[in-house]
């Protein structure tokens, strides 16, 4: 397992030796992609005096508050929807509908409604958010075992133990896909909405670099980019496995 | 069972159900008494396991009239076990928390008092369905519903449940009502055989040639045996 795992790490090396060695040798232009190593040395300058950490913070301020507003708004609607045939037949066909209009494109409307302050990039953050959590909501309530609520109902246990014992942890999978689409969603978000108009953050952090020909920052802003995405992913990771222990077992017999 | 009166368990009249046009049970009557263990049998399709949903509360669409006495408890042929719930909590579900101490002793009766903590997914078809049956008995039921118990076990296993059927029954004196298409295993479990056919239920001899015939099997096949 380990000899694999050491396996798959010889080509990214690989290519950061390479992207190193062709950038120290001239090949590759110092203003178009400077060296590995040139952003490494940037992003201990910008961590020491601070300005990478406060960017960072605002930056995750932002995607938590929009994750949770439109988190919980997607699992709320989502389970009035995949619970009750009223809240299917009210909320379904315009959250449908809605999910059909890329969320980005509604950044002028959101400017008019909100404003170009916070309440822009968490607004974006919490609609690109809401969609994953509400379908993938919906979707594992619809798909959870009827023989399962069923049993249960003949164990004696009531409409609400039966969502509470049943429901929701048959749902559980699903909603670990969801909150996995909308921390992607809430990242795609933050780069847009930092870029159209912000004062920190590292989309501000990224545009302000670019002006001033700074392509170190700029491609420090990337690695961030990498970093956040594959440590949420790596937390919820573990979060998943630690829920849904029972499904090792699955695997294992 | 000492101290329980005599008398029926389940007494249903005119119990019809229908899906759309087709009509599955059109006028069942059905009652089942204290103690005693009755087969339903049927080919598939007939309606027997919907009877059985019907009479377990299940099935709210049926009309007719349904009497019941007595704790009841399902088993299905599917064990139906929730995957993320261990064994024990599985078992327990739905108790009332002064009730749980008895989980570990239902378990032991079916033979699994070791795999309390395993995860349904950790257990074999048999065992699974062990674990079902120690679910149902766990609520010391007057009347167990079964809907083919032993379907979707192999031979072996499901003449070793078999065995465990009758020995339960013998230890609680529970009543049952147990569907199944296997006329076999109705002569050897059941005191009455009850015969679901074109939606109306019949009373049915408890001797094998005679069944077969009330069934419509050729009684040739008989003499091969």
């Amino acid at each position: 397992m380990t000899g694999r795992h050491a396996r798959r790490a010889i080509t990214p090396v690989a290519v950061l030796v390479l992207w190193e060695a062709a950038s120290r040798a001239g090949a590759i232009a110092e203003e178009k992609l400077p060296a590995p190593s040139t952003v490494l040395a940037t992003g201990w300058r910008l961590a020491r005096s601070g300005d990478l950490g406060s960017h960072l913070a605002d930056s995750l301020t932002r995607a938590a508050l929009g994750l949770l507003i439109g988190g919980l708004l997607g699992l709320l609607a989502g389970s009035v929807a995949g619970l009750l045939r009223l809240g299917d037949d009210l909320v379904d066909p315009p959250v449908q509908m809605a999910r059909m209009l890329p969320h980005l494109a509604l950044v002028p409307l959101v400017i008019v409604w909100v404003g170009i302050d916070e309440s822009l990039k968490v607004t974006l953050v919490a609609l690109g958010a809401f969609f994953p959590v509400y379908l993938n909501t919906y979707a594992g309530i619809r798909d959870v075992d009827e023989r399962l609520v069923e049993a249960a109902r003949s164990c004696g246990l009531s409409a609400l133990d039966r969502v509470r014992h049943v429901v929701l942890p048959g749902s559980l999978p699903s909603l670990f896909l969801g909150l996995r689409l909308a921390i992607a969603a809430a990242w795609l978000s933050l780069v847009v909405g930092e870029q159209v108009a912000a004062q920190s953050g590292i989309g501000f952090m990224m545009m302000e670099a670019r002006e001033f020909s700074q392509i170190d920052v700029v491609v420090l802003g990337l690695f961030v980019y990498g970093l956040l995405g594959l440590a949420s992913d790596l937390i919820l990771r573990v979060a998943e496995r630690r829920a849904l222990a029972w499904r090792v077992g699955l695997k294992a017999s | 069972m000492a101290g329980r009166a005599e008398g029926e368990l389940i007494a249903g009249r005119g119990i019809r159900r229908a899906f759309g046009d087709h009509v599955v049970l059109s006028d069942v009557d059905i009652t089942i008494a204290r103690g005693e263990v009755v087969a339903l049998l049927g080919g598939s399709g007939s309606g027997k396991s919907t009877l059985l949903r019907v009479l377990a509360g299940l099935d709210a669409a049926a009309t007719g009239e349904i009497r019941r006495a007595g704790r009841g408890a399902v088993v299905f042929q599917e064990h139906r076990l929730l995957p993320w719930k261990r064994v024990a909590a599985n078992v327990g579900l739905g108790l009332p928390s002064a009730q749980r101490h008895r989980v570990a002793a239902a378990l032991a009766e079916v033979g699994l008092a070791d795999r309390d903590r395993a995860w349904p997914a950790e257990l074999s078809g048999g065992q699974a369905q062990r674990v079902a049956f120690a679910r149902a008995l766990v609520r010391e039921p007057d009347l167990l519903l079964l809907d083919e118990p032993f379907g979707a076990l192999d031979a072996l296993t499901r003449m070793r449940m078999q065995a465990l059927f009758r020995r339960l029954r013998d230890e609680h004196g529970f009543a049952a009502l147990f569907v199944t298409h296997d006329v076999d295993e109705a002569l050897l479990l059941a005191d009455r055989i009850l015969v679901l056919d074109r939606g109306v239920i019949g009373e049915a001899p408890a001797d094998r040639r005679l069944l077969l015939t009330r069934l419509g099997v050729p009684v040739l096949e008989e003499a091969h045996r």
